[in-house]
């Protein structure tokens, strides 16, 4: 209930009533004022939070390890000839692949896009 | 599991060549490959032999019967005596004084055209197993740490140990989504998304033979096109020995490429095939593989039935 919309109980004379008036004051005013630290204090948080955050972002694409492109940075790109024969062998999966012609090369679709060549040479 | 399609990689020169490691999936994988890079060029000082601070060095001038080594060092002994044991002695570890008498005593940058001066090489025939080789009497204890070897007796880390790299780096990529480890042409792909990936065989003379289709395993290569030089009088030599002989082996092939299910094992039988000969080359590619002829013809070896066997980890 709001202490100034309160009725002074009867029989109370002008003075008491008045510093009830003066004491509801004071108490609406207290309120007001822990209100406003309160609301000022989650402002102060959120903001600190929000620029942390973007900070911590920037920090991290300015150092050049973007999430969405780390594996990409450092790709390789070795294209094989394509003019010579290729077959397909999987050593330990108990499947054999057929022997083939081909001479396509590799494709360009990132999301199917095939796993970098790689060469086997005398060690 | 997010598939980028595309990998990270990191190549660094090692083991007297180049290392690759090619890496995707989800972590820290820029971290993973510069972690890989470093223990693969400690691994390459440690067991070079022209270094004669090298563990491996080390141990082969140690005059005691049985030295204290490293676990890496026992697992590489370990898998020299078992190639060894699986090709019946043709791929010896031992041969260390015939190849340093041949002229490799030291790191050999390609010094002649890949196979020249084979016109001048000796008759060709199959490599023999030296029925008097001591590989028979080294053993590893990886338990006590300990490596037993007649006194005299040394090493060659050679093939084997790059194998055996690329396989350990597999092995602690084997979560990642897909990986593929270079370790000097001795390779290892691979990776939870069980994608095929393109391996193809290097010509030495230039371009790609022939390119497999490889969704995980070991692929070795062997030959006499990369380190080979010319003898004083003139005649090619290399650093593939026949162990009969102790000297360069000229068997009619000039390289060999195996699969199998670890680089360990296709480095023994890339070797393995090379020094057999054209007559029995093919028993020794069971997963698949290439030969090329000295003639410069080639031939692909697709995988018997028998070799079809999920992999041994």
């Amino acid at each position: 209930m709001n202490p100034l919309e309160s009725t002074p109980p009867p029989g109370l004379d002008a003075e008491r009533r008045e510093r009830a008036r003066i004491d509801a004051r004071r108490l609406v005013a207290r309120r007001r004022g822990r209100t406003r630290r309160i609301r000022n204090r989650v402002i102060a948080a959120s903001v600190a939070a929000f620029a942390t955050a973007w900070a911590a972002i920037g920090v991290q694409l300015a150092s050049g390890h973007d999430p969405a492109l780390a594996h990409k940075s450092q790709s390789t790109a070795k294209t094989s000839s394509a003019s010579h024969k290729r077959s397909s062998v999987q050593t330990d999966a108990a499947q054999t692949y057929s022997g083939s012609t081909d001479s396509s090369s590799t494709s360009s679709s990132t999301s199917s896009q095939p796993l970098a060549p790689v060469t086997t040479q005398q060690s | 599991m997010i598939e980028t399609g595309l990998e990270a990689s990191v190549a660094f020169r090692c083991f007297g060549g180049t290392a690759a490691v090619w890496l995707a999936g989800e972590g820290d994988v820029d971290g993973e490959l510069a972690e890989i890079r470093r223990e693969l060029e400690g691994w390459h000082r440690r067991f070079t032999r022209f270094e004669s601070a090298s563990e491996l060095s080390q141990l082969n001038a140690d005059p005691a019967g049985t030295v204290r080594v490293s676990d890496l060092m026992c697992r590489f002994v370990a898998a020299a005596v078992d190639a060894a044991r699986r090709t019946d002695g043709l791929v010896d570890p031992t041969l260390v004084a015939e190849i340093e008498a041949a002229g490799y005593a030291g790191d050999r940058p390609r010094s002649m055209a890949p196979y020249a001066g084979l016109e001048a090489a000796p008759p060709r025939r199959p490599a023999r197993p030296n029925p008097h080789s001591r590989w028979r009497e080294i053993s590893a204890d990886r338990r006590l740490g300990t490596v037993t070897r007649p006194r005299g007796v040394q090493l060659d880390s050679g093939g084997i140990a790059k194998g055996l790299f690329a396989d350990l780096v597999a092995k602690r990529l084997a979560l990642f989504d897909a990986f593929a480890v270079d370790c000097g042409g001795d390779l290892r792909v691979g990776g939870r998304g069980a994608r095929p990936r393109t391996v193809c065989v290097d010509d030495p003379g230039g371009g790609c033979l022939h390119e497999f289709q490889v969704v995980s395993g070991g692929i070795a290569t062997s030959g006499i096109g990369r380190r080979a030089w010319l003898s004083a009088s003139g005649r090619p030599v290399h650093h593939l020995l026949d162990p009969g002989t102790g000297q360069p082996a000229f068997t009619g092939i000039v390289q060999a490429t195996a699969l199998a299910p670890t680089a360990v094992e296709a480095e023994a039988l890339a070797k393995a095939a090379l020094l057999s000969g054209p007559g029995g080359a093919r028993n020794w590619l069971p997963h698949g593989g290439l030969i090329v002829f000295d003639d410069g013809s080639h031939a692909v070896v697709e995988p018997s039935k028998v070799a079809t066997a999920p992999a041994r980890r």
